[in-house]
């Protein structure tokens, strides 16, 4: 009798066209989708959000997502935290130095390669190979990687009013050699500002001119991304290089005395005059917009991928997720869904965002970037799939798409690439590793200590937790790939 | 005599002032920086006394008046609740176990103190609260987990009631009929302000600091602490200045707090305590106990 | 037969008579059930390679591997000393300094100086680690620091010379803690019997002998008690005070490095949770033992104020 009374209204509901009534509701499957968060979101915005995409889902798809924003600086744990019990389903994670390879092997991570086989060609064709190769681990695929510009080029972001009052040409500075002409100069004019401040802390650059993370190593390096003869960083000629500029410029008081303990951002003290250069990592989007009153130099180095630059934020499911199948349906939706991506990542339309008269997505009257209730307008680089989005008014390019491909294809892709090194043997080495790495290399980087002065010491500490013997066996296995390649 | 006495007192004042500056100085720094120009603090250094004023921090926690003050009120609620079930279980479990009669004593302090020395970690306790008990984004979250009761705070109370309370008010109080919780509320519990007041400001502390438990269980905005507000703003920071190139353009879209907005925070997160610790210390009277025999 | 039947009469007995007192630590019991003793299987991770999928009972044992990563650096000598070496002396001059402060804060006279010097002295336990890291950073820096900038008239680089740091770190550490512990201290003072203050006035003693003969062993119990404590946690460390505070400079790495930040370095990249079950085994059976030597030499010598 029941049942026969739930036929008819399930019927009822659908001849109405109205699936996504509350009794239909209950009866679909809720899907989590955690995704990390870089502005902020009220409680309300989520909610309103959720409502608009669970309509669309419910329609389309049969299932419903809970939507869930972390913190980026809480999002590790929390996600592993999460992945010990069933609450999370679909996730981003985070895959610098090979993480995904840990998230593999401890079990965290489905194995999503035969729902990806299943999956529409849409999806599919959306990777292009070296995109599908670093969501791998040993052939089997684990999530997917978020469509996004990869590589970046460095240049060095500079005080506006000195380069203008000094007249120095930004284009003129292309190397290291050049930045350093330009920073003795300002240093002889302007003895008691900083004329070299790191980045962001300690971190001299993010753009490093020698290969690292090969294989999606934390330790394995080469001289440059075009070279395949595996080093030590300490060992890696693009390191040294960069090491002793640094050094002669901190001896020559050009860098800040306090590089090795700083916790500012480099672009901060450019900006306010405080500082007269910092490197900076630099990709599509021009930093002089970002960051007002700076000017930005010529390419230091060429627009070049490291090993982890692709595909180092992912989406993928959690092996403990209750139902896998609904979460992948959620992650295709993610990135191949044009009516949901703008919902997902913008907010619901005429509440959160608007289209101005230039068919642009715009915030709505009276919402500044920093009172947005939802933030994924302000920042959306967390997001899996920024192609599908509306262009934004603040876009510098026409076409999110068209940017996208013809900047990754300017990009220097590594020959190494798609090669990686199981390291999940290493485990005891790679800590004892992390924790020497830790003591240097801020400390070389930044000029404050000469690298000659320990490279010695640095090299007795490689021999003596076993590096030389992992990177012979590295070596092997590359040239191996390599060969076959 | 006295001419010697006065002597000591100065000494010790002097000690106690400079002592109370040590303490103080490095807090006036902090304020004067969230006072400060952000670049002033590059160009000039730190100064007990802005050169360049400015209210920029305070205009930006203005800004964000209402996470912060509702922050407030769930830290004050959470500090409410926890510390006085923490009090609670910690006099019901002391008292018992200062008395050198009871059978199994021993047993039951091993059992306690060693929770003190292991604990199952992270993910078995964040397996059973979330998993058995449901707890995840509620407000038993920031008050149960691990801070309702410590072996540390029963110990110390317990000591207190064996050095503190004669043995004879106790059997005094039972000869003439009195049960073991009317012993324990009427007797001695009044002898005890002192150590009751230690322990209202250590647990209350405790909670009053806590972000961990908001860290693990914790995503719902409306359920966060001041402290929790502070603590995601730090580590958001340590997470981009880690791997801020993974987000190009959009990491820098951010607004990381400066420095002064740093220190502002940590400021209004101290002054409550700062306000309300006076009024506890009227509690720390001397010569309770003498009454109470003598009563 | 007869007598036994007797004992446990009596036994039984007795226990009833305590019936009240017994059921007053139930719900303590109860928390320390759940909160404590429930996931204590989890140190069974210790001993296990964790695979997510098959949860805690499931996944294969290991042995000890997981705890050879605290030993694979040759500064494993080097970060044991740190973690003790720094402990021991915390225990130290925390404990005489905040007994001092206590006694002080007991003799001195004037409600109100008293009222302003305890509020005071707390500012510093209410600031976190973090936050202390940039109030040393305000003194200490090269160029901005407070320090460098008023008081010397020449330039340290502070983050970058090893040999200031362990005196840094001690005074930190003092500075943080001490007002927090002297309040221990003074709630014990002031709980101190008065008429034996009284009969030492009147049997003449000086401010000098009435603390040493009558606060001073009036402390001592919970001196006993705090120091068994402290000693239980000599292998654990303050993270941030060790790895926030000297900002992670690599250069101070030798005299900066305890187990916590080894273990936070090492397994940062790795989600490791045998790995980091396995450090807070070893930190905490290390301590065990060390409480359990040190608890049994106290109950050999005074019975009453041994933990247990």
């Amino acid at each position: 009798m029941k049942k026969r009374f739930l036929t008819t209204a399930l019927c009822a509901a659908m001849l109405t066209g109205a699936l996504a009534t509350p009794v239909a509701a209950e009866k679909m499957v809720t899907v989590s989708l955690y995704i990390p968060s870089l502005a902020t979101y009220s409680e309300e915005a989520i909610a309103q959000t959720e409502a608009v995409m669970n309509e669309h889902l419910a329609e389309k798809y049969g299932i419903q997502v809970d939507l869930q924003y972390i913190e980026i600086g809480n999002f590790e744990q929390s996600i592993n935290l999460a992945m010990t019990t069933d609450e999370l389903d679909v996730t981003c994670y985070f895959n610098e130095f090979g993480k995904l390879a840990n998230y593999a092997n401890n079990g965290q991570l489905l194995d999503i390669t035969d729902y990806f086989n299943n999956a529409s060609e849409e999806f599919k064709t959306m990777f292009t190979e070296a995109e599908l190769s670093a969501s791998k681990v040993n052939d089997r695929m684990y999530g997917v990687v978020r469509k996004y510009q990869y590589g970046g080029k460095e240049v060095a972001v500079m005080n506006k009013d000195i380069v203008e009052e000094m007249g120095i040409d930004p284009a003129s500075i292309t190397d290291m050699e050049s930045l350093g002409e330009v920073l003795y100069k300002v240093h002889e004019a302007y003895p008691d500002m900083w004329t070299l401040v790191p980045q962001s802390s300690a971190d001299m650059t993010w753009c490093q001119s020698w290969g690292k993370a090969v294989g999606g190593a934390s330790f394995l390096y080469t001289d440059s991304p075009r070279d395949t003869e595996l080093k030590s960083v300490f060992e890696s000629k693009g390191f040294q290089d960069f090491c002793s500029y640094t050094n002669k410029w901190y001896n020559d008081g050009l860098i800040m005395s306090d590089a090795i303990s700083n916790t500012m951002e480099g672009s901060d003290l450019v900006g306010a005059g405080t500082a007269f250069a910092c490197l900076h990592n630099a990709d599509i989007d021009p930093l002089d917009k970002l960051y007002p009153n700076t000017v930005v130099s010529g390419d230091i180095i060429a627009p070049m991928a490291q090993a982890t630059d692709i595909g180092n934020l992912q989406y993928g499911i959690s092996s403990n997720s209750a139902h896998p199948d609904e979460a992948f349906k959620l992650l295709e939706a993610i990135y191949t869904d044009e009516e949901l991506i703008p919902t997902l990542m913008y907010g619901v339309e005429g509440e959160h965002w608007v289209y101005n008269e230039d068919g642009r997505a715009a915030l709505p009257e009276g919402v500044t970037t920093e009172n947005a209730p939802y933030g994924g307008f302000v920042a959306s680089a967390t997001y899996p799939n920024y192609t599908l989005a509306p262009l934004k008014d603040s876009a510098v390019v026409d076409d999110y798409k068209a940017a996208l491909d013809s900047w990754n294809e300017s990009v220097e892709v590594p020959p190494y690439f798609g090669w990686s090194f199981d390291t999940t043997k290493y485990t005891d080495f790679v800590t004892a590793y992390a924790n020497m790495e830790e003591k240097y290399f801020d400390a070389v980087t930044t000029g404050s200590i000469p690298l000659e002065d320990v490279l010695p010491n640095i090299q007795s500490e490689l021999e003596s937790i076993g590096f030389y013997e992992i990177m012979e066996e590295a070596q092997t296995q590359l040239d191996a790939f390599l060969a076959e390649k | 005599m006295v001419q010697h006495d006065r002597v000591q007192q100065t000494v010790m004042h002097v000690f106690m002032i400079i002592l109370t500056l040590c303490c103080v100085l490095p807090f006036i720094l902090m304020v004067s920086a969230s006072f400060t120009e952000e670049a002033a603090l590059a160009r000039d250094g730190y100064r007990f006394i802005p050169e360049h004023f400015s209210l920029e921090t305070y205009s930006y926690l203005i800004k964000s008046a209402k996470t912060i003050l509702k922050g407030y009120g769930m830290t004050i609620l959470v500090t409410a609740v926890g510390t006085l079930s923490n009090l609670t279980l910690t006099i019901l479990f002391a008292y018992p176990l200062s008395r050198r009669d009871l059978p199994y004593r021993g047993v039951l302090s091993f059992i306690l103190f060693f929770t003190m020395l292991f604990n199952g970690g992270l993910v078995p306790t964040y397996m059973m609260y979330s998993n058995i008990f449901h707890i995840k984004n509620t407000i038993w979250a920031l008050i149960v987990p691990s801070l309702m009761m410590n072996a540390f705070y029963v110990i110390m109370m317990r000591s207190f009631f064996t050095s503190s309370i004669p043995d004879a008010l106790i059997e005094a109080a039972k000869l003439d009929g009195a049960s073991e919780l009317g012993v324990l509320t009427k007797i001695i519990l009044p002898l005890s302000k002192p150590m009751i007041v230690t322990l209202v400001l250590m647990v209350g502390l405790n909670y009053w600091n806590d972000w961990m438990n908001g860290l693990y269980y914790v995503k719902d905005q409306n359920l966060y602490t001041v402290q929790m507000i502070l603590n995601n703003m730090i580590n958001n920071i340590e997470f981009l200045s880690r791997n801020a190139a993974m987000f190009g353009a959009d990491a820098a879209k951010v607004n990381l707090p400066t420095i002064g907005i740093r220190m502002g925070i940590a400021v209004i997160a101290v002054l409550p305590v700062m306000i309300i610790y006076p009024f506890l210390q009227k509690y720390f009277v001397k010569g309770i106990v003498i009454g109470g025999v003598k009563g | 037969m007869q007598t036994s039947v007797k004992v446990h009469k009596k036994k039984f007995g007795t226990l009833r008579r305590y019936k009240g007192l017994y059921l007053m630590m139930v719900p303590g019991l109860i928390y320390l059930l759940i909160n404590n003793y429930l996931p204590i299987g989890g140190l069974a991770l210790a001993f296990k390679k964790y695979d997510y999928t098959k949860g805690i009972w499931d996944s294969p044992w290991n042995g000890f591997d997981n705890f050879k990563f605290l030993f694979s650096t040759r500064d494993a000598g080097l970060i044991i000393r740190n973690t003790l070496g720094y402990n021991f002396i915390f225990i130290l001059t925390g404990t005489v300094f905040a007994i001092a402060v206590a006694i002080i804060l007991n003799e001195v006279r004037g409600k109100l100086s008293k009222k302003v010097y305890q509020t005071f002295i707390l500012i510093p336990y209410l600031i976190s680690m973090v936050v202390v890291s940039y109030i040393v950073f305000a003194f200490l820096s090269a160029d901005s620091g407070f320090i460098n900038n008023s008081i010397l008239d020449h330039k340290i680089n502070w983050y970058m010379q090893a040999k200031f740091w362990p005196f840094i770190l001690v005074l930190v550490n003092l500075w943080k803690s001490f007002g927090y512990n002297s309040i221990i201290y003074y709630a014990t003072v002031i709980g101190i019997d008065s008429s034996l203050y009284e009969a030492a006035v009147v049997d003449g003693a000086s401010r000098w002998q009435r603390i040493w003969h009558v606060t001073l062993p009036g402390l001592r119990p919970t001196i006993i008690t705090m120091t068994l404590l402290a000693v239980g946690r000599v292998f654990y460390s303050d993270f941030g005070l060790f790895y926030q505070v000297p900002m992670n400079s690599g250069l101070l790495y030798d005299v900066t490095t305890t187990i916590d930040v080894y273990v936070y370095n090492g397994l940062i990249l790795l989600n490791d949770i045998g790995r980091s079950a396995a450090a807070g085994f070893f930190q905490s059976i290390c301590g065990f033992l060390l409480v359990l030597t040190a608890n049994f030499v106290v109950s050999k010598i005074d019975k009453d104020n041994a933990l247990f």
